[in-house]
């Protein structure tokens, strides 16, 4: 069989068999299992424990689990209601201040956590009340908090990017360092966007009244309560963003700080404790099986010959470098529509990455832009993750429409912001560059 | 019918327990790294079985604990035919898919308990009292034998197989009565 049949056959039954709703980790691992031993006869399964062992014994995803455990910590020690709290009162004033205040508490939270979902449920039970009581405009305080808690997965410590590091044999730190700008930028985009959205409409965001604002003591007085988990997260990021420690090092390390913190706060015991490492589990183990069923496919893929043909179709079509990189860039909308970012990682990643450098393009750049495209396909419907958490939490008289239009706008400044990123190689290169080359 | 309850309690208490001694080993790791993190960069005196025994822990970690993530019905699907359907279209559609599930998990567990064992079975000279204990052992410096976190694996495969059978149980008589199994 030729290998665009095979391409075809083993791609296709995949989408079928994960159609039909059999979870990602078992359908790319049994049609990669079928297809081996189709190929390359019954015995060639033997080698999928082997992959997997490899995988569950890899230093540097054990970064995976004890990030979202200290995430978790931290969530159970009420940091998040801190920050939130903190945020509300320093820019409420602004119109449209709520919004603005819920993407900054995001930001700020994406840096201490590695995932999406605990920010995402947080928000949409502390702030999306609180915006629809001031009758801020629906669709702009569900974008807000979807937006924001997305940010999650691409400002560090981001697990997308230690999966991307993995599976790409490329620094960690630097993509780290990488990272944190283009976070930063969409951020920004996105208040830019609500405060000229309220400044236009000012019924859409009306500021907090002048008599609940705080004077300038209260204003302090709220700032201390995120003091601790502030260092926390400036000594973890630190360490690794400098290449001090390794990621697991630092994330193991910050486990324990997070737990300090939270036992002095007294809001932290053995009771939470267990259960912030009993949510880890759940997070933990549905992106572990995804990375061990999807290498079990794409290294059949590749064995079969399949990295040679994408490379030999795209390098060999006569396109140039840059129509390579949106036809990629455009795969991978395409799938996020489809399929979780674990998924789309471990599929594309082991394709891609040969291309790019063969291409001269710089890999750490590339990994950053793909974390970038991938964080929309947490807003994009039918299958985006951040929908079904805020859906989850938002209260009835948001239906599940509202929640995909207020998602629109955003999408649009997210792909806004990864032109920028693609016309601007510096906004990703500009830390890697300053820190790791001199 | 009580018989099949009584089952289905077995393995989910089982799986939710091993849920729980998994919580306790994420704790360990996190004590475990953090003590060669200060014995590192403090004393200057690094472990040499720190780094190690975390991702031998961790490892068991993962392979433990698909049973219950299934039991949770964490493992992410792919929603856009089957989040819409009504409960009991997507029990007969897991019927179907029940058919690729026991596929990938017969055969994750019958190589897995290969490879078990034929690390079990070899020889690196360890001896216990003049006798000598078959079992490979870890190339590193410390050296730990490796088949406790092999054996791990066709563990953590029986605990999901079993969970699946719960979870067709389930499916079968939400399929065939339309009611859900209680």
């Amino acid at each position: 069989m030729s290998i665009e049949w095979i391409t075809i056959c083993i791609f296709g039954s995949m989408v079928l068999v994960m159609f039909m709703g059999l979870p990602v980790a078992f359908s790319t691992g049994v049609v990669g299992i079928i297809f081996t031993a189709v190929f390359m006869g019954p015995e060639a399964v033997n080698v999928v424990p082997t992959r997997i062992f490899g995988l569950m014994t890899n230093y540097l995803l054990d970064a995976i689990p004890l990030f979202i455990l200290m995430a978790n910590i931290l969530e159970r020690s009420g940091i998040i209601e801190d920050i939130y709290n903190m945020v509300y009162h320093w820019l409420g004033w602004l119109k449209g201040g709520v919004a603005t205040a819920t993407i900054v508490a995001c930001t700020m939270m994406a840096a201490m956590a590695g995932v999406v979902g605990a920010t995402e449920v947080t928000m949409g039970m502390i702030a999306l009340p609180q915006m629809l009581n001031r009758n801020y405009d629906k669709q702009m305080s569900l974008g807000a908090i979807l937006a924001g808690g997305t940010l999650g997965i691409l400002i560090p410590p981001s697990i997308m990017l230690i999966i991307y590091g993995m599976v790409d044999n490329s620094s960690i730190g630097q993509l780290y360092a990488g990272a944190f700008l283009p976070g930063f930028l969409l951020s920004g985009l996105f208040i830019i966007y609500i405060t000229i959205r309220c400044y236009i409409e000012p019924t859409m965001g009306p500021p907090v009244p002048k008599e609940e604002r705080l004077d300038w003591k209260g204003l302090f007085k709220v700032l201390f309560p995120i003091i601790p988990g502030t260092i926390l997260i400036f000594l973890v990021l630190g360490t690794i963003v400098v290449g001090v420690a390794a990621p697991t090092e630092a994330a193991g390390v910050g486990c324990l700080g997070a737990y300090i913190i939270g036992l002095l706060k007294g809001r932290m015991n053995w009771k939470s404790l267990t259960q912030a490492a009993i949510g880890t589990i759940k997070a933990t183990g549905m992106v572990m099986w995804t990375i061990f069923g999807a290498n079990v496919f794409i290294a059949l893929y590749i064995m079969v010959g399949g990295g040679e043909f994408v490379n030999n179709m795209l390098l060999g079509s006569g396109l140039g470098p840059w129509t390579i990189i949106w036809i990629m860039m455009g795969l991978v909308i395409l799938l996020g529509c489809f399929v979780d970012w674990v998924g789309i990682l471990m599929l594309t990643i082991p394709l891609f990455g040969p291309i790019i450098r063969k291409l001269g393009f710089d890999p750490i750049w590339f990994g950053v832009l793909m974390s970038v495209n991938l964080q929309m396909s947490f807003l994009t419907p039918p299958f985006g993750m951040s929908l079904f958490y805020l859906k989850s939490v938002a209260p009835p008289e948001c239906s599940t429409v509202d929640v995909w239009k207020s998602a629109l706008p955003f999408l649009g400044l997210q792909f806004i912001g990864l032109v920028l990123c693609m016309i601007f190689p510096e906004i990703i290169l500009w830390a890697p560059k300053l820190l790791f080359r001199g | 019918m009580a018989i099949l309850r009584t089952f289905i309690m077995a393995v989910e208490k089982t799986n939710l327990f091993i849920a729980k001694l998994m919580a306790y080993i994420s704790i360990i790791c996190v004590l475990v790294i953090s003590f060669e993190v200060i014995m590192r960069y403090a004393f200057g005196m690094p472990t040499n079985w720190g780094h190690e025994l975390m991702y031998s822990l961790f490892g068991m970690y993962y392979v433990m604990v698909v049973g219950v993530v299934h039991f949770w019905r964490a493992h992410v699907r792919v929603d856009v035919i089957y989040a819409s359907r009504s409960r009991r279209t997507q029990a007969i559609m897991d019927l179907f898919n029940g058919v690729l599930f026991y596929l990938f998990v017969l055969v994750y567990l019958y190589t897995t308990w290969k490879f078990y064992w034929s690390s079990q079975m070899m020889s690196y000279g360890n001896t216990f009292l003049g006798i000598e204990i078959l079992g490979e052992a870890s190339f590193t410096d410390w050296g730990p034998p490796l088949y406790p976190v092999k054996i791990m694996m066709p563990l953590g495969g029986v605990l999901l197989l079993l969970q699946g059978i719960c979870w067709t149980i389930r499916d079968a008589h939400m399929a065939f009565t339309g009611r859900e199994f209680k």
